[in-house]
């Protein structure tokens, strides 16, 4: 075999043997979700506890989502209590109700709210939470926040993986306007 | 010519139509006026949940005259609601002398405050009812409940954002989704000098 023969046979020896790895490699790619895309991105858990706070008096009491028939339910100690053994208005919100509020806030909607915080926060409108308390879509309950409102502040900068403390404690501290 | 045709059996057209609707309104209502229902509604008109809930009030006390001394401690807006035939409520419950009783307190102020700053005041009657109209307060949700009888103030923990009936929140016993009853004290000490007084001909009086 000359030269340029064996040259020849060598490259189809070593293309035959790589090919079938980096097509295999190619297709598994194209078709199956990577591990880094399969997991979801929470919201940071830590302050969440003035979030929390801030929807308990806006969203969490006993005439709206404080209520046990809810499909979307928050607990704190002015509202609907987690232990049986609690009453609404004794006592503050438990450890346990905070982390129940914490998931029922990321279960609603886990993978736009992935999305969102992939994106640093931007366009938190696509959460329902969001539109719903803006009420920009239909909300029973009404329009309770606007943008740049101490509420509305405090849920959007914590999805940007931020504490507006000062915010969540304006928004927990909501109270009647004095008499003019 | 033919456009004045066309005109008439438009007209023609429209009349018929209009008798047959009000004939079909004239069968409609005859049958069913009759059947009034939970509320005074219309039985064809209820709401199936509307009715559970009007069935657990159960019936009238047949000693108490329907009005603002009747079902003290029950769910108002059950019935004054704006869809329902009473007359609708923003507000309206019991108050009561304690946590441990069902007493009621007359003359103990209710005040209703809202997000704009607006205020309502009331009184309870003797049985500690109150109830406030939707034509005398439309509050700027959410809005906030005092109520105050001498040195005993009652506040809430929470605001209201659209239930009207206190007992919806405030039912007995207390439990992890109910507050328990509205009341003036829960000072032991100081529950007997919290003034209960009789009904008078003023008290069976709505506004």
């Amino acid at each position: 075999m000359s030269v340029r023969g064996r040259t020849l046979w060598c490259v189809l020896v070593v293309a035959a043997l790589s090919a079938p790895p980096l097509i295999l490699s190619a297709c598994l790619g194209e078709i199956g979700p990577t591990k880094a895309d399969l997991e979801l991105r929470v919201p940071m858990r830590d302050g969440f506890d003035r979030v929390a706070d801030a929807l308990q008096p806006s969203c969490g009491t006993l005439d709206c989502h404080g209520q046990a028939q809810r499909n979307w339910r928050l607990f704190g100690g002015r509202g609907l209590r987690l232990a049986s053994t609690n009453t609404p208005g004794e006592g503050k919100t438990t450890a346990e109700e905070y982390e129940a509020n914490y998931w029922a806030v990321v279960v609603i909607e886990p993978e736009i709210l992935s999305q969102v915080l992939a994106d640093k926060g931007s366009d938190p409108e696509r959460l329902i939470l969001i539109r719903k308390g803006r009420g920009t879509t239909r909300h029973k309950g009404g329009t309770l926040m606007r943008p740049n409102d101490p509420l509305d502040t405090c849920l959007t900068e914590w999805l940007k993986g931020n504490l507006a403390a000062d915010s969540c404690l304006a928004a927990a501290k909501i109270t009647a306007s004095p008499v003019p | 010519m033919s456009m004045s045709m066309s005109m008439s059996m438009s007209m023609n057209g429209s009349i018929r139509s209009f008798a047959y609707t009000w004939a079909r309104l004239r069968v409609a209502c005859g049958l069913c006026l009759p059947l009034l229902g939970a509320c005074g509604q219309p039985a064809f008109l209820e709401d199936p949940l509307h009715k559970a809930q009007v069935a657990a009030l159960g019936p009238e006390n047949p000693a108490v005259k329907i009005g603002p001394l009747h079902r003290p401690g029950q769910a108002c807006a059950v019935c004054h609601r704006v869809d329902g035939l009473a007359t609708p409520y923003v507000a309206a419950g019991t108050v009561y002398r304690d946590p441990m009783s069902t007493v009621g307190v007359g003359d103990a102020e209710v005040v209703l405050a809202d997000l704009a700053g607006n205020r309502f005041k009331t009184k309870t009657n003797c049985v500690g009812n109150f109830y406030v109209k939707t034509s005398e307060f439309r509050p700027v949700v959410p809005f906030w409940v005092t109520v105050q009888l001498g040195e005993f103030p009652y506040e809430m923990g929470s605001p209201i954002h659209r239930e009207a009936s206190c007992s919806a929140c405030h039912s007995d016993p207390a439990a992890p989704d109910a507050a328990g009853h509205v009341f003036v004290t829960d000072d032991v000490a100081a529950i007997a000098s919290v003034p209960v007084r009789a009904c008078g001909a003023a008290d069976e009086v709505a506004r």
